[in-house]
């Protein structure tokens, strides 16, 4: 390919797009306090953290709020939910969407499910197809606001070469991101460390610490930030994966224990017989009963990002999908 | 001057044989035939013979780069002064390179590490891991180019090119802000932000379109100043299905094109890098393990058109345990050997590290830095 042939994208000034991108909010209070507002639309977000941290919780609650309007910090469009671990629990999105339908100060007239699109991709090279060759023709006909790939990191863990995968992907919903102002967000796993823990993450923590000084622990019903906590595990991916993501958010379980209540349906059934969920419908026979359980507080800390400084917002996963955590 | 083989041309290669065959071998040999002359020579058809004779009299005139970039390189306005080469003694260019303005970076140890702050006329690369402080860097520099006490007059203008998408115009105006409430005489927030011209390339090949506009770009905007690219390498490392020479084509066809605008325009050009891992050489199982190395990335080719090279870091204080920012000069023609300082970054930007001078011992952990 000639480089003549290429023309240059021209210029704009900062001040032309000054507070012009859109805010994804999280529906979280204190996390959308600490990332001012919720995560922009620019570059590649990326959640990582452990297993049953609640990486897809906060996904599907992200799915939820992307179709609210502007103003209520949604992106007014739809959202593609690309999920590479199996298909996605549908069962818990219809439970945070109702929360989050039921929880706005207006009347949400449509069935929040109904505008997520679901895909699955099973190796990296359906993933890349996904991205190259579904997506651009779903934009032309769906206003998708928010892509969320749940997760890279399953899919290329095991291959060999990584770095083409990653960076194509990443080459690929960037320039999405770019031309038609979408939210990408990537979640990603985690790898145990077993050593002292580098550098990196002993600045976090003590950045962290910084911050809840900062704050005097009160804005955010904070838990302390302890060394503990990030030293087991660090994000996947090294280095070059790392390069490409713009803003990271760390997820990590506290020490901290929180009584919450679930509300669990219990379906009585017949014996033997199986129900299908679609099927399920309210009836006298579906009892709601109520069962405390323990939870952990978690933590979502800001790892970096461009724009926001070192920052932790602890939460809790409910019934309702993430909460803020108040002590 | 000597005749150019014919090799240097672009040919294909069984064109270039039949030349070479039938004793054709520098450009010279050539160039003065007719087309009908040289069919009858290679016993090849006249519109064939045409077809070489142009392409070597399309290149010949120079190297390829320089025909290559013509187009743009015409509207150039060169000074009077580069119009021939001039021979200047050693304390002549002391004395031009002190009397040009640098940009400060307002974090005051760096600046002085750097000999009052980044320089025009070369390219900068800043590098570090990820969250290491290189596009607050960035951002600082295109908002400290603009400061009145900056030496670069008013409606001083900057160039900001986002290869990654990580330029927060948000964040640009919240130092702005700081800048504009704590200087006297500095421009607004919109002022500030207005003369920062954004360009979002996310390929090579747009990047290198990109630079090479860049010159029609700077005569309609003769005060730009700074030109910064976040970062060189994003487009450059992954991309490349063809191999590395291509890649390394690129890199010094973008290199020389950015060193020759820094120098012509007396504008100082500012990269980030981003790092990569170099794996350990394997030894013997008895023998220790190496660990492995973060070098930046691009390798020796975009090194080598680099002046001044400042690794970002993060550290512990080793007694107080606070976490500070390091700047390691790992390259520059005129560091001293005092080589790192400590730098913070606030909310109103890049500042000098409030916490008393570091411990020197914390500044020492460069030796992973000294192997390149």
């Amino acid at each position: 390919m000639s480089t003549k042939e290429i023309t240059a994208p021209l210029p704009q000034t900062a001040f032309s797009f000054l507070n012009k991108l859109p805010r994804l909010k999280t529906g979280c209070p204190s996390i959308d306090t600490i990332l001012s507002g919720g995560l922009p639309v620019c570059g590649i977000n990326e959640i990582c953290g452990e297993s049953a941290v609640g990486k897809t919780q906060l996904c599907f609650q992200l799915c939820c709020n992307a179709q609210l309007p502007l103003e209520c910090g949604g992106l007014n469009g739809y959202a593609c939910y690309i999920s590479t671990e199996g298909p996605p629990h549908t069962g818990r999105l219809q439970e945070i969407a109702s929360y989050v339908a039921n929880s706005q100060p207006f009347e949400v007239e449509w069935n929040l499910c109904d505008n997520i699109l679901l895909s699955t991709a099973g190796t990296s090279a359906e993933l890349l197809q996904i991205i190259r060759e579904k997506l651009p023709v779903l934009l032309q006909i769906k206003e998708v606001k928010l892509i969320i790939i749940d997760s890279l990191t399953s899919l290329i863990r095991h291959e060999f070469d990584q770095a083409s995968t990653i960076a194509r992907t990443n080459l690929l919903s960037e320039t999405l991101s770019e031309q038609h102002q979408i939210c990408v967000v990537c979640v990603n796993q985690v790898t145990s460390i077993f050593d002292e823990p580098p550098d990196e993450t002993k600045f976090l923590v003590r950045s962290l610490v910084e911050h809840y000084k900062d704050t005097q622990g009160q804005a955010f019903g904070h838990v302390y930030p302890t060394i503990e906590e990030f030293s087991r595990t660090k994000p996947s991916l090294g280095m070059a994966w790392a390069h490409l993501v713009t803003t990271r958010l760390f997820l990590t379980r506290t020490s901290h224990n929180v009584k919450i209540k679930i509300r669990t349906e219990i379906v009585e059934e017949e014996e033997g017989q199986i129900t299908d969920i679609k099927k399920r419908k309210r009836t006298e026979s579906t009892k709601t009963t109520v069962v405390e359980a323990n939870s952990s507080v978690r933590r979502l800390s800001i790892v970096f990002s461009p724009h926001l400084r070192i920052a932790s917002a602890s939460f809790i996963v409910t019934t309702n999908g993430i909460e803020d955590y108040m002590p | 001057m000597e005749s150019r083989p014919l090799d240097n041309i672009p040919l294909s290669s069984s064109t270039l044989s039949l030349l070479l065959k039938n004793g054709f071998s520098t450009v010279d040999d050539v160039i003065n035939l007719r087309p009908s002359e040289l069919a009858g020579e290679l016993q090849i058809e006249p519109s064939e013979a045409l077809d070489i004779l142009s392409i070597i009299k399309k290149f010949s005139l120079g190297t390829i780069r320089q025909t290559q970039t013509q187009p743009q390189t015409q509207s150039f306005t060169i000074p009077a002064s580069n119009d021939r080469i001039t021979v200047q003694t050693a304390w002549e260019v002391i004395q031009e390179y002190d009397s040009l303005p640098t940009i400060p970076t307002l974090c005051e140890p760096l600046d002085d590490l750097l000999r009052r702050g980044i320089p025009v006329g070369s390219i900068t690369e800043f590098c570090g891991s990820p969250g290491s402080g290189k596009t607050q860097m960035c951002i600082q520099l295109c908002l400290s180019v603009q400061l009145p006490a900056s030496l670069f007059g008013p409606n001083s203008e900057a160039v900001y090119i986002d290869t990654e998408g990580s330029f927060m115009p948000d964040r640009a105006a919240m130092m702005a802000e700081s800048l504009s409430t704590h200087i006297p005489q500095a421009p607004t927030v919109q002022e500030f932000l207005t003369r920062i011209h954004v360009y979002r390339p996310h390929s090579h090949t747009t990047l290198l379109a990109t630079v090479r506009n860049l010159p029609t770009f700077l005569e309609q905007h003769p005060h730009v100043h700074l030109i910064v690219i976040d970062s060189i390498s994003a487009p450059l490392r992954h991309q490349f299905e063809d191999g590395i020479s291509t890649r390394n084509l690129i890199i010094t066809e973008i290199a020389s094109a950015l060193n020759s605008i820094a120098k012509m325009n007396k504008i100082a050009v500012v990269c980030t890098n981003q790092l990569t891992t170099k794996p350990p050489k394997s030894q013997p199982q008895s023998e220790p393990q190496q660990e492995a190395q973060l070098l930046p990335a691009l390798g020796d080719v975009w090194t080598q058109h680099v002046t001044h090279r400042i690794v970002l870091r993060m550290a512990l204080q080793k007694q107080t345990l606070q976490p500070i920012r390091i700047a390691t000069v790992l390259k520059s023609p005129v560091a001293l050997s005092t080589t790192s300082t400590p730098f913070t970054i606030t909310a109103d930007g890049i500042r000098s590290s409030s916490s008393q001078t570091a411990d020197p011992t914390d500044l020492d952990e460069q030796n992973e830095w000294e192997v390149e």
